[in-house]
């Protein structure tokens, strides 16, 4: 790993050069533009027809997906070479965000671009990089991704579903069902992952015209009610040999280190809604008068506003570090053919991942819980759209491995490096005592400088 | 650090059953890596434009930080407990406790209706 600068988790044994920490202060004109593009998208087209995209009328979704195309808020992490425009990971980030107020289209843009298209970005062969990511990148074609079935949720390599290759050994025979399948009802592609005689877990692309390849009926959400959620049974369903991705019994490298990439980009899609969350309720609060004055004036509301937004910041803060390290790890391997490294860079920052998952979310769901604390019995009422942010919200702390199970992921990872040798975590733990028992100075100044010196 | 020694000098390898500590131990490096982000992202801007043109930066930091470092005390506090006994589990309370609530005397109430009002004008999140 000498490639790189930073470490997957070193933050916790090591201080940090702001110098070398990515922050929304370092934006390119690249990244104000495409962030602008994105943001007037979400507002112009999106936001207007909420209201029938709440109301399920799903022809909605493709339409807006093909104009995010036609804008290239689709193609960010695509190389040009396959139609996409090759942007860097910050990018992705700030579409991610710019898109993260738009609720269940939202779920269905980011679904479609991180975790249905990254597989075969990452792991296709050449010849499934050409036939598949110039449709994906331009949103003639969306995707979806299938991991969860009835008894694999969180242990999402018991999958059931197999795999069988036919006398002919041109197809695979797949059999098997996924559910809660987002973007099921309007999806050309869908990853699928199976069990090759059983046992090998793998990953597969399989088109929506694929023989033996049905829909469930349409699921009752909490929220976000616009992205399709259905399930997707294979009975004797016919897959080329040709769209087998990666290779037999290494499903899992693709499986989990693309939910890596998912659980940033999530983090970053929930600093958007949460931003968008708290402009709306301050929007509310200085509209809203009791006792003689608008309620924004009142002490106790500036203190909810002020945690909201101290929050954010955090939130917006640990997302950029991460887009930093992460394209640091991916960035030149947009082409790579060398599908190992390529797992293992994706990997590296397993823990910053998790971690972008779980606080964003529990970010947003704070400062959707807030917002319509805020917003008093208006929050309870539909049509001021508190009440669609708090149902939508909820999915975040479920989707893309539970926050539990992320949680977990993160001292475990810290274990295993230890176990490997790789930290020597009994001297750690010994520096750690002696910082804490005194040679600490006490100093003056701001919190963050004395923050630093009790790092050192 | 600590905490994470302690649970790995307690349980060994058979610490991945013990997901109570594991479930605290993450909320530490969690609470760790979005204070050092804000930390530090607020020290690079300074480097770059000063203290008094950051000065929103540096009040939604120092809120953010009081929050994060109350939890951290609370979740090291029960770690501890957990983890250790008797005289090393006094020895190091006392320093927990003391190590955090060095940076606890400050009181930012008029700090976040500043930071409230500084929102109201721009009518949006900024920083």
């Amino acid at each position: 790993m000498e490639r790189l600068k930073d470490k997957g988790a070193s933050f916790l044994f090591s201080s940090l050069n702001p110098e070398a920490l990515f922050t929304p202060e370092d934006f390119t004109e690249e990244h104000q533009m495409i962030g602008a593009t994105a943001r007037r998208f979400a507002e112009k087209e999106v936001t207007p027809v909420n209201e029938r995209i709440e109301n399920q009328e799903f022809e909605l979704i493709p339409e807006l997906m093909k104009k995010a195309g036609d804008l290239g808020l689709l193609a960010h992490s695509i190389p040009e070479k396959y139609g996409g425009l090759g942007l860097d990971k910050i990018s992705k980030g700030i579409v991610g965000e710019m898109i993260g107020p738009t609720g269940g289209y939202g779920v269905a843009h980011s679904n479609h671009t991180c975790i249905a298209t990254l597989p075969i970005t990452y792991f296709g062969t050449e010849e499934q990089k050409k036939k598949y990511l110039p449709k994906l990148a331009s949103g003639e074609w969306i995707g979806a991704y299938c991991l969860t079935e009835p008894n694999a949720g969180s242990d999402a390599l018991s999958a059931q579903t197999t795999a069988v290759l036919n006398e002919e050994g041109t197809h695979y025979c797949l059999n098997g069902t996924k559910i809660y399948i987002t973007n099921a009802v309007f999806s050309d592609t869908f990853i699928v992952y199976a069990k090759v005689d059983g046992e090998h877990f793998t990953a597969f692309i399989v088109e929506k015209d694929a023989p033996g390849l049905s829909l469930g009926p349409e699921e009752k959400k909490m929220g976000i009610k616009g992205s399709s959620t259905r399930s997707v049974v294979f009975e004797d369903c016919l897959v080329s040999k040709e769209n087998l991705l990666g290779e037999v019994g290494r499903g899992h490298v693709i499986a989990l280190n693309v939910l890596n990439l998912g659980r940033f980009n999530l983090g970053s899609a929930c600093v958007g809604a949460s931003k968008f969350g708290l402009k709306r309720t301050m929007k509310f609060v200085k509209e809203r008068r009791q006792f003689g004055k608008e309620i924004a004036r009142f002490p106790a509301t500036k203190q909810k506003i002020a945690w909201m937004a101290a929050r954010i910041y955090a939130a917006e803060s640990l997302q950029y570090r991460t887009a930093g390290l992460i394209e640091e790890a991916l960035g030149d391997l947009n082409d790579a053919n060398d599908h190992r490294l390529v797992g293992k860079q994706m990997g590296e920052f397993a823990v910053e991942c998790a971690i972008c998952k779980v606080f964003s979310s529990e970010v947003l769901d704070y400062t959707a819980d807030e917002a319509l604390q805020l917003h008093g019995g208006a929050g309870f009422i539909k049509e001021y759209g508190a009440e669609q942010m708090y149902r939508d919200s909820r999915i975040n702390r479920i989707f893309e491995g539970t926050n539990e199970i992320n949680r977990l992921l993160i001292p475990t990872y810290l274990f295993k490096k230890a176990m490997k040798g790789e930290v020597d975590l009994a001297s750690k733990t010994k520096e750690a005592i002696a910082r804490l028992n005194g040679s600490v100075p006490q100093t003056e100044g701001t919190f963050f400088l004395k923050k630093r010196q009790l790092k050192q | 650090m600590l905490q994470a020694g302690l649970i790995y000098e307690v349980y060994g390898p058979a610490l991945v059953h013990e997901q109570e500590a594991l479930m605290n131990l993450a909320d530490l490096a969690i609470g760790l890596y979005a204070a050092e982000s804000a930390v530090y992202r607020t020290y690079k801007a300074i480097l770059n434009n000063g203290e008094e043109r950051e000065s929103a930066k540096i009040a939604l930091t120092r809120t953010f930080l009081q929050k994060t470092l109350w939890e951290t005390e609370r979740i090291s506090r029960v770690l501890l407990v957990d983890l250790t006994e008797g005289e090393k589990r006094e020895k190091l309370m006392a320093s927990v406790i003391q190590a955090c609530s060095r940076y606890q005397s400050f009181s930012l109430v008029y700090e976040n209706r500043k930071i409230a009002d500084r929102l109201y004008d721009k009518e949006q999140y900024v920083c």
